[in-house]
């Protein structure tokens, strides 16, 4: 049963086709990840799960849960918004608002969603310390968290508000190497743990080799190769995805260890 | 950022006409007022009276077929003079608009380019000059010199020029720092010939929107220095003169003050319309 | 932060130090001769001299301005003309009366302005938006003197709906005398309960309050709508709609917190304007503010008392930005940071 399921999407602007999906789903305790360069539509592909592109037209069908988002009225998607998926965005600080502690922000998305009161601070906190941060964080301001420590609170929000996919949108890209290794880590305990399921965006393919059990890659709005993680870095059908891989530095030595390893691959990132 | 999803509403055209229109809105008033100044003497319907002829027995009349308008307190027709005052306000406008535009991004320029102590210079005397309310400088200046028509402008240009300088001193500094202006100046081009040609250019754009949405300030400043009878004096034909001379009168002959009023209002709103529709544009 | 707090003293000391510079320049400008005018036109030639040595008309330019800076730290703004009082009393009187109005009519523009914008970005390109841009752009067009004559003529010359002028109904002082404590006349009859005066002082303030204020709530409108609008593209925003909240609540709920620092500093800039356009809203309401003050003095062609009045406008002005400097830190955190 997937969580999130997308069939025959395409986003226009005019006459421009800017993002075209065939198929996409992501069950349960899955990372599916969507590789390209800037421009492939890649973005569009995520926000358009939760209704949030603007100024397109958006045709196809996509559900999340049970709920048809094309069709569903705005107070329906708004309620799906943050309770079922919940957005990780690229610039860590940038996402959050300047002039609101990280808890007050906390404390009225879930209101929104109804929970208040003891039951609020109690998931909050629980929130939190399930992305290892020390619940006293809460009364900081955007200004005063780490790059890091403001994506993990982004990914608190979403285990907060109860949502069982993490749409994660370059959530590394703006971060220093070891504090990408930091969120990659927690993103995929509670991928194991909880059963949690992340739709990544990215255009790092030797972060998206650490996590993703599935790859789609994506070129000027269309999909050109999707499969498997093992299978699409070992045997790269697409010359675009050949290409995309020879680009990395990293990875043409890292590419044949992937079969035998299975998709979690090195657990270099878990203690730090 | 990876996608270009454009935080738009609805059609991007339909949002670009509308921000015309109010552009070509304001530029359609304002082109009436300019035309109604030039042609006063031949479009009023009694052209002396916008000077000081004087008729006592037609005094205060009505807004009637005759006088549309209705006439003031020693019988001019008002229509008459608030076509000619336009002529007044737009000439106060151009004049106080061209001095200080020219002398403002004169200075803005070469402390933009320059840099350095004229920069420094340059710069804290603006401050100090934008630490006036523009009203209140041109006030004291009006004050001090004899009220007339040049009085009023030359008051409103002192306290105008620093906006320009300001502005057109941080367009510079940005153009001057760009890759095409470093490789003139590495193939000795001589400065002044790098500041024509590059600098000024690039600074005249948001120089003229400002000028436009100005337009309407400069008429109210003038028309208030004016009113307080330290700008034109009779038989001049003026708005803020007008309405000086009729407020006694408002309760029992309310076009006196009505029109004049309202020509002020009309003049100062196209140019803000104006002024902001080319905003719109130029931020896009 | 302190560092950021003395650097923008500096700047505030140097400004009013060339604000005084430039008021003495302005006044040395005087076409008639100052002693004159003081001694008037039928002074003998010992009276004129006696006031010219009074005035130290005698001293070279840069000797006078050093005269001028000493008297003016020394608490000596010059002795009016019309009143023939020193000007930092008469100063010191008009003032709270203008504060009281412009205060009124900054409240009333902040009131009005602030929902308009928001209203308006909310229905960014649609009729409530066209309505209140136009409706905004009218409001900073309007002449203040016209509008102020055309509102008492109609309201309280015609319909009686409110006072002709003046700042409360004398002849309650009286009846129900009023201690001075800021000599701001509502808030001095506000802490004491002296209702009579309030009410009367409320229903004097309507009409000039409500001229004043077309200008700033015609900016603040517009300044809201434009720091909405940028603050709602921003991708906080984007986080804030994923988490399911509405247009609406982006907008007033996260977006106008960080939308508001522009609008602040505005503020500042708006009062001081406010201050000056009383001048000629005072004149006609009988206000007897600083407005007033100065356009007697400016009938009466009096030089020290014009000087005084453009002296404090400016130095109120440069202390004003400084306040909302300061304010928003209070409102942005990350100001305080700096």
């Amino acid at each position: 049963m997937s969580l999130i399921s997308v069939k025959d999407l395409v986003v226009r602007i005019g006459d421009r086709v800017i993002a075209s999906v065939p198929e996409l789903d992501v069950a349960a305790g899955e990372c599916v990840a969507i590789v390209g360069e800037s421009g492939s539509g890649k973005t569009t592909t995520l926000l358009s799960t939760l209704g949030l592109v603007h100024g397109a037209d958006v045709s196809g069908r996509i559900t999340v849960g049970d709920v048809d988002v094309l069709t569903a009225s705005p107070a329906r998607l708004r309620e799906i918004r943050g309770s079922r998926a919940a957005l990780v965005m690229q610039s860590p600080q940038a996402a959050l608002n300047p002039t609101m502690r990280l808890g007050t922000l906390m404390r009225r998305a879930l209101a929104r969603h109804g929970v208040k009161g003891a039951d609020a601070r109690e998931r909050a906190e629980e929130g939190v310390r399930a992305v290892l941060l020390d619940p006293e964080i809460l009364r900081r301001y955007p200004h005063q968290v780490s790059g890091g420590q403001a994506q993990r609170f982004a990914i608190a929000l979403a285990l907060a508000l109860g949502a069982q996919v993490v749409l994660a949108d370059e959530p590394t890209s703006a971060l220093d190497v070891t504090v990408q290794a930091e969120v990659v880590a927690v993103l995929r305990r509670l991928r194991d743990e909880r059963g949690l399921a992340v739709l990544l965006v990215s255009h790092d393919l030797a972060l998206v080799s650490t996590i993703a059990d599935r790859v789609v890659v994506m070129r000027d709005g269309a999909v050109v190769e999707s499969g498997s993680a093992a299978e699409v870095f070992a045997r790269p059908r697409d010359p675009y995805t050949q290409e995309l891989i020879a680009a990395v530095p990293a990875l043409p030595d890292a590419v044949p260890a992937l079969p035998d390893a299975g998709p979690a691959l090195p657990e270099l990132a878990e203690g730090s | 950022m990876t996608a270009p999803v454009l935080p738009l509403r609805r059609t991007p055209l339909r949002r670009l006409a509308g921000v015309d229109r109010l552009a070509v809105a304001g530029a359609v008033l304002l082109g009436i007022v300019v035309l109604a100044a030039l042609l006063a003497p031949w479009i009023a319907p009694y052209p002396e009276d916008g000077g000081s002829a004087t008729h006592p027995l037609e005094a205060l009349l009505p807004p009637s077929g005759a006088h549309w308008f209705g006439t003031d307190q020693v019988g001019r027709d008002v229509l008459s003079r608030v076509l000619f005052g336009a002529r007044t306000s737009l000439l106060i406008a151009v004049a106080v608009l061209a001095v200080s535009g020219v002398a403002g991004v004169v200075l803005g320029v070469v402390a933009g380019y320059a840099g350095g102590w004229a920069r420094d210079v340059i710069m804290r005397v603006t401050d100090i000059f934008l630490a006036f309310p523009a009203l209140l400088l041109s006030l004291a200046l009006a004050v001090v010199l004899q009220p007339s028509v040049t009085t009023v402008i030359v008051a409103i240009a002192v306290t105008w020029w620093p906006w320009y300088a300001r502005l057109t001193a941080s367009v510079a500094a940005s153009v001057a720092t760009r890759g095409f202006v470093d490789s003139a100046r590495c193939l000795g081009v001589p400065a002044p010939l790098i500041v024509l040609r590059h600098v000024l250019p690039n600074s005249l754009t948001p120089v003229l929107v400002q000028l436009s949405l100005d337009g309407g300030g400069v008429i109210l400043t003038a028309a208030a220095l004016s009113y307080l009878g330290l700008g034109a004096h009779e038989p001049t034909s003026e708005w803020g003169l007008m309405v000086q001379q009729g407020q006694s009168l408002f309760t029992t002959d309310w076009w006196v003050v009505t029109f004049p009023g309202l020509a002020i209002l009309v003049t100062a709103f196209a140019f803000n319309v104006l002024g902001e529709g080319l905003r719109a544009r130029l931020s896009r | 932060m302190p560092r950021y707090l003395i650097r923008r003293l500096g700047q505030a000391v140097l400004v009013v130090a060339g604000v005084i510079v430039l008021t003495f320049a302005v006044m040395r400008l005087v076409p008639g001769d100052p002693a004159v005018a003081y001694a008037g036109p039928k002074a003998t030639a010992a009276e004129l001299a006696e006031a010219r040595r009074q005035f130290g008309l005698d001293d070279p330019l840069p000797v006078q301005l050093w005269n001028y800076v000493r008297d003016l730290l020394g608490g000596d703004w010059g002795t009016s003309l019309h009143t023939r009082q020193p000007v930092r009393d008469d100063l010191f009187q008009a003032f709270p009366a203008s504060l009281e109005l412009v205060g009124a009519a900054l409240i009333i523009a902040l009131v009005a302005g602030i929902p308009l914008g928001i209203a308006a970005a909310r229905y960014k390109g649609r009729l409530p938006d066209l309505s209140v841009r136009l409706s905004s752009m009218l409001a900073v067009s309007v002449p203040v003197f016209w509008l102020a004559l055309a509102l008492q003529t109609v309201f309280a010359s015609g319909l009686g709906w409110f006072p002709v002028a003046g700042e409360y109904d004398a002849s309650l002082d009286r009846t129900s005398p009023l201690h001075l404590y800021t000599n701001i006349t509502a808030v001095d009859a506000l802490i004491t309960g002296n209702w009579p005066i309030l009410t009367s002082t409320l229903s004097h303030l309507v009409l000039p309050a409500l001229v004043i204020a077309a200008y700033p709530a015609g900016v603040v409108a517009q300044m809201t709508r434009a720091a909405l609008i940028e603050e709602s593209s921003r991708d906080h925003a984007r986080l804030e709609r994923a988490l399911g909240f509405g247009e609406t609540a982006v907008l007033t709920r996260f977006a106008l917190r960080p939308a508001l620092n522009p609008v602040l500093s505005l503020i500042a800039l708006v009062f001081a304007y406010s201050i000056v356009n009383g001048f000629l809203v005072e004149a006609v309401f009988n206000w007897p503010g600083l407005g007033r003050y100065a356009a007697d003095s400016i009938r009466s062609l009096d030089t020290p008392a014009i000087a005084g009045v453009t002296l404090l406008v400016a130095v109120l002005y440069v202390v004003a930005n400084l306040a909302v400097d300061l304010l928003q830190g209070v409102v942005d955190p990350r100001v305080r940071a700096r």
